[in-house]
């Protein structure tokens, strides 16, 4: 999460903000932050999702009701966290500021996909977490849309 | 101030005194409530409908200032959003003393509750991240950009996840069967205090905007002084 927010100030403290902003259109830049963030979270999951089930000899029933869960939950998080990203980057205190400003809007998804997750423990059927699956799913549209409506105005800033 | 607005204000202080007069006095507590609790209907409800109108103008004027960039739709957004925390917080504290009757316990984490608590998060950070900008012109294009984005957000809040688990909260006003359930002495006292404190917010809203304007004319007024 913490170097999430990274993905933008890199780009201001590091010169290359301006010339990514003559060159490429919004919603282009948006879309690869969006994406490459989204790759780094499914690696980390990948690593640390069996790392902890082996750990914790945590058993899942309902694999595919836990892996969309983690689909679904995982792009909710990264659209939220990029776009708040977009946001922190062009202020003078980053790190501390993204907290604030993310773990509201982060909340709902996590708590879905919380209870998403145990839902998955013990019933197998996917059907069990429609409802779960069905927020997170909505979450990410609106997310996502409200993402690209708004990032013209973030970026040009 | 005009002849007018002293004979609104007149009115408006006899209908809060009815209003108030009418929770405690005239309309009965309601059947399945312990005692009189069901009397903060007429506070609690007000408090979190006013919360939710200033919440929308606060995306409102955020999106008009995206759109036309004119600094008045910045600070309507801003005062919005103040006077919305405000009002989030007396909602949360009624419905608190409510739960101190009803469930035996001020605090106890129901779904209605977390999710107030995360409303009051999402617009204490609209203020903080106001309170981060130095420069105007980049403090109101970020904040109306987040407001936007934290409104998508308060629906699955205050909608859907609340309903997704078991909640202790009486039925919300619109509820899943479309019908108003109350006794039509409630009903009667419960929609006029919903007009009276609208007004009292309308009337709030108006000083706030009044007071922005003054402040951002005498701050131009001292930069002119200065470059003098």
């Amino acid at each position: 999460m913490t170097g999430l927010s990274r993905s933008f100030v890199s780009e201001e403290e590091g010169g290359t903000a301006a010339p990514l902003r003559l060159t490429a259109p919004p919603a282009a830049v948006l879309l690869g932050k969006v994406l490459s963030n989204l790759v780094l979270l499914g690696v980390v999951s990948a690593f640390v999702v069996p790392l902890f089930l082996a750990l914790m000899s945590f058993e899942i029933a309902g694999v595919p009701l836990f892996l969309a869960v983690l689909l679904f939950g995982g792009i909710g998080l990264g659209a939220a966290s990029t776009f708040v990203a977009a946001i922190v980057a062009k202020t003078a205190a980053k790190g501390a500021l993204f907290a604030v400003l993310a773990t509201p809007l982060l909340l709902p998804p996590l708590v879905a996909a919380v209870t998403g997750t145990r839902i998955a423990a013990t019933d197998p059927a996917l059907s069990a977490g429609a409802d779960v699956i069905r927020l997170l799913v909505a979450y990410d549209g609106v997310m996502l849309t409200a993402a690209f409506l708004l990032f013209d105005a973030v970026w040009r800033e | 101030m005009g002849v007018l607005s002293r004979v609104a204000q007149g009115i408006l202080a006899l209908a809060m005194l009815a209003v108030i007069w009418g929770s405690f006095l005239y309309a009965k507590p309601a059947a399945n409530f312990i005692g009189e609790s069901s009397r903060i209907v007429f506070y609690h409800v007000p408090m979190a409908w006013i919360a939710s109108l200033a919440f929308l103008l606060a995306a409102g004027y955020s999106a008009l200032y995206l759109k036309r960039r004119r600094v008045e739709d910045d600070e309507a957004a801003a005062g919005a959003a103040r006077l919305g925390i405000l009002f989030c917080l007396l909602a949360t504290v009624t419905g608190s003393i409510f739960a101190r009757v009803m469930w035996n316990s001020y605090w106890n984490w129901d779904p209605r509750e977390t999710s107030i608590v995360l409303l009051l998060l999402v617009y204490g950070a609209y203020l903080g991240l106001r309170g981060a900008v130095e420069d105007p012109e980049r403090k109101a294009t970020l904040s109306a950009a987040y407001a936007l984005i934290a409104f998508v957000t308060v629906p699955f809040l205050m909608f859907a996840v609340p309903r997704m688990y078991a909640s202790l909260h009486p039925d919300t006003v619109i509820n899943s069967s479309g019908k108003i359930q109350m006794s039509s002495d409630i009903k009667l006292v419960f929609f006029s205090s919903l007009a009276v404190f609208t007004a009292v917010f309308a009337w709030m809203y108006a000083l706030d905007r009044k007071v922005s304007r003054i402040v951002r004319e005498a701050a131009l007024a001292e930069e002119g002084a200065v470059a003098r």
